[in-house]
């Protein structure tokens, strides 16, 4: 029985598809989401401690400010939402360990550290805890 | 005259009244000079902040500021009405609720028009109504609203030559007791009938005058003196000159920060509101100037609320939003010489400018929200300034303690995360760094000792005359460059090796057991002198007693109190760590780092150990200032 090598047979899409894969997806100026906290050279540490205390500490200052953090345990992201309403991922997956002590929190105290290690500001957002059991 | 002017007025009398009642010196001289001035300018302060008050408290009683609106368009002053109110006031805080529930209860309005006709005939006879109401007396003291004006009648006259005797201002035998009342004073009053006795506040018991209401027997009405323009001239200008108006309305706005709702909401209804939203624009551009938003931001936000549709939609939005208003007013009174710690007049400026630059907003519910929201979870900081003070560095009292005040909530859900935070990690904790080599939680939890203040406190003391020498580096090319070193001194460790250490003003030492020294002193230093980082040392006797020589040469000792900070290290030495459990990133392997953990240090801190320490006694000599701990 012949073997069909599907990759030689006709590829009528294959032109628009080269197409999209050659487009970089860029962020429009006033799209409601903003670059990752962990983007542009900001870097940042997630803590969190046996009591259910999280901390976000970060080097260089958010674009705007926190009003409230969204904890997706389904995903394993974490989402902050802004004053304005646009929303911020943190860009990095928040792994399974966290799940029972970040899923416990109540809110997230941010920690602007300055390369002085000046805490240059901080203050609390209220975090949201979403599990669908997807 | 215009209500602005009537205000003016008013700020006027509250201002003489409270520099009288310092009972500041008269005599010439230099000190007694300056006890004036101080006097001149708390009374200043003072009053623009009654003023606030009182101007919320007429804005409540439609009756009294019609009243008072009316008889400032019917006279080119209303000096000795103002005069008799702050007077008054200042005696009776509840003098314009009692006034208008009187002249609110007289279902027929002729209460009020006999005040008012009172006030226009012969305002200085008329104020001492005001004088000696006692909040139940109002009708006895005025004439019937239906006589005609006086006419050089016996009856005023009598009042009126009284009030019109030159008053001099009594000069107060304590400061502050109760000066006001002894504004009058027989000798003062010499044109009054002689058996009539002068009611006074000093003088409870005097028999209070009774008239027979509609007699307009002013015979018997006493003379009861409020302050004379005479008087004035004892009264300095204030330091600063006279506030303008909208420093004034900015008072009286800045008092809304403890209103109830149903007050804010009346302050935003009649016919100035418009006068006072744009007041309130003017006083959010002041701030927002001082702020560093720049000038033509600014001016067009001002430009913005000569729109009177633009008022009326400002007005809706802050009906609707009284914690907006209360978040506005805590912005006025924060113009008032408090100062903004550092680290937040940088967002504080992003928000302002953010408003200067969309005036819509403040029509907006949207960002009413938005703003109550982010001034309160300012607020909640505020619960940890103590601890953000000793801890980080910072110190967030003053302007959020005012806003504290407003927005009062000890019971916060945030207390205990905060009062709880400076545990933080203590019994384990679970990390996930972006980059593992900035060990930001290190740097900000780890060792309270290594405080702020501690490394600001530092400078480093030239060694020969400089803070630097050069040194010739060999690279593996053979190329030789030149790089700068601090100056060190070299002295004695613990074990008695020598160990090299940048001599500081104000380096502390922190920990003595025996004879070895645990010195804090600066590992790292700017061009300048600052100092970047900080290392502990321990050192033999004799070697802390070279390199305090070599630290206090500039003039500046040691810090030698090392109670409170060896307290402290005591107390996180003894307390028992969990774990430290990083995450990778990308994988999310866990790494399990046991606390204590041994800290990568120099060799020069190894040379500075003190022998048979543990390696907590390594890590918390770190901590903040010096990178990593293993992590």
């Amino acid at each position: 029985m012949a073997v069909i090598d599907l990759d030689d047979d006709l590829d009528i899409l294959g032109e628009a598809r080269k197409a999209k894969d050659g487009d970089k997806y860029v962020i429009p100026p006033d799209a409601p989401v903003l670059p990752s906290i962990i983007s542009n050279g900001r870097d940042a540490e997630l803590v969190v401690d046996v009591d259910s205390r999280a901390v976000l500490i970060f080097d260089k200052p958010l674009p705007e400010p926190i009003e409230w953090v969204e904890y997706d345990i389904d995903l394993s992201i974490l989402t902050f939402v802004t004053y304005e309403g646009k929303v911020q991922g943190l860009g990095m997956k928040v792994h399974k360990p966290f799940r029972r002590y970040l899923g416990r929190s109540e809110q997230i105290l941010l920690v602007h550290l300055g390369e002085d290690d000046k805490v240059k500001e901080f203050y609390p957002a209220k975090l949201v805890v979403r599990h669908i059991g997807l | 005259m215009d209500r602005d002017a009537a205000i003016g007025q008013l700020w006027q009398s509250l201002y003489e009244y409270d520099y009288k009642a310092q009972n500041p010196p008269t005599e010439s001289g230099l000190i007694a000079s300056g006890k004036r001035t101080y006097a001149a300018g708390a009374a200043s302060t003072q009053a623009t902040a009654e003023i606030g008050q009182l101007m919320i408290q007429v804005d409540r009683a439609p009756h009294v500021k019609e009243l008072i609106n009316k008889v400032a368009n019917g006279s080119n002053s209303v000096k000795p009405l103002a005069d008799a109110i702050a007077q008054k006031w200042k005696q009776d805080p509840q003098l314009i609720q009692k006034l208008e529930s009187d002249l609110s209860n007289d279902k027929t309005g002729t209460l009020q028009k006999r005040l008012e006709q009172s006030l226009l005939s012969n305002q200085k006879v008329g104020a001492q109504t005001i004088t000696v109401y006692d909040g139940k007396n109002l009708s006895a003291l005025l004439p019937a609203a239906a006589e005609p004006k006086p006419t050089g009648a016996a009856a005023p006259q009598t009042t009126a030559q009284a009030a019109s005797t030159p008053t001099k201002p009594v000069s107060h035998a304590k400061p502050t007791a109760q000066p006001p009342q002894k504004l009058v004073e027989p000798a003062a009053v010499a044109a009054a009938p002689a058996a009539t006795p002068i009611p006074t506040e000093a003088a409870p018991s005097a028999p209070q005058p009774t008239l027979a209401a509609g007699t307009g027997a002013a015979t018997a009405t006493p003379a009861p003196a409020v302050p004379e323009h005479a008087a004035e001239s004892d009264v300095p200008p204030p330091p600063n000159g006279a506030p303008k108006i909208g420093q004034l309305y900015q008072s009286a706005f800045a008092n809304l920060a403890n209103a109830s709702d149903a007050e804010i909401s009346e302050f935003f209804s009649g016919n100035d509101a418009g006068t006072k939203v744009k007041q309130i624009g003017d006083t959010i551009a002041d701030n927002a100037l001082k702020l560093g938003v720049s000038e033509s931001n600014v001016a067009g936000f001002k430009k913005y609320f000569d729109d009177p549709k633009n008022q009326q939609a400002v007005i809706k939005n802050l009906k609707e939003n009284p914690k907006f208003v209360k978040t506005l007013a805590e912005f006025a009174k924060e113009g008032d010489g408090v100062e903004i710690p550092e680290a937040f007049k940088e967002p504080m400026r992003k928000e302002m400018d953010k408003l200067i630059q969309n005036p819509d907003n403040l029509a907006s519910d949207k960002y009413a929200k938005h703003l109550v929201g982010r001034v309160n979870n300012v607020k909640l900081l505020n619960q940890i300034s103590g601890f953000a003070k000793d801890f980080l560095g910072i110190d967030l009292t003053g302007i959020f303690t005012k806003i504290l005040a407003a927005f009062n909530s000890p019971d916060g859900p945030l207390q205990g995360f905060m009062d709880a935070l400076k545990n933080m990690g203590r019994a384990g904790s679970l990390h996930l760094p972006s980059n593992q080599g900035k060990n930001f939680f290190s740097r900000v939890f780890d060792n309270p000792q290594h405080s702020m203040y501690e490394r600001q406190a530092m400078a480093a003391t030239p060694t020969n005359g400089s803070l630097f020498h050069e040194v010739e580096l060999k690279g593996a090319d053979g190329k030789v460059t030149k790089v700068q070193r601090p100056n060190t001194v070299q002295v004695q460790s613990a074990e008695g090796k020598p160990v090299d250490l940048i001599p500081a003003a104000g380096a502390a030492l922190v920990e003595v057991r025996g004879d070895a020294y645990r010195v804090r002193v600066p590992s790292g230093i700017n061009q300048d002198g600052t100092v970047k980082t900080t290392q502990d040392a321990w050192l033999n006797k004799q070697g802390y007693e070279d390199y305090k020589r070599a630290a206090e040469s500039g003039g500046v000792k040691m810090n030698e109190d090392i109670a409170r900070i060896d307290a402290d290290w005591k107390q996180l030495r003894e307390q028992q760590r969990g774990p430290r459990v990083y995450v990778e990133r990308e994988s999310g392997q866990t790494t399990e780092v046991a606390q204590p953990a041994a800290p990568s240090v120099s060799t020069a801190e190894q040379d500075a150990r003190m022998p048979g320490k543990t390696a907590l006694d390594h890590q918390t000599s770190l901590g903040l200032m010096t990178g990593p701990t293993g992590a």
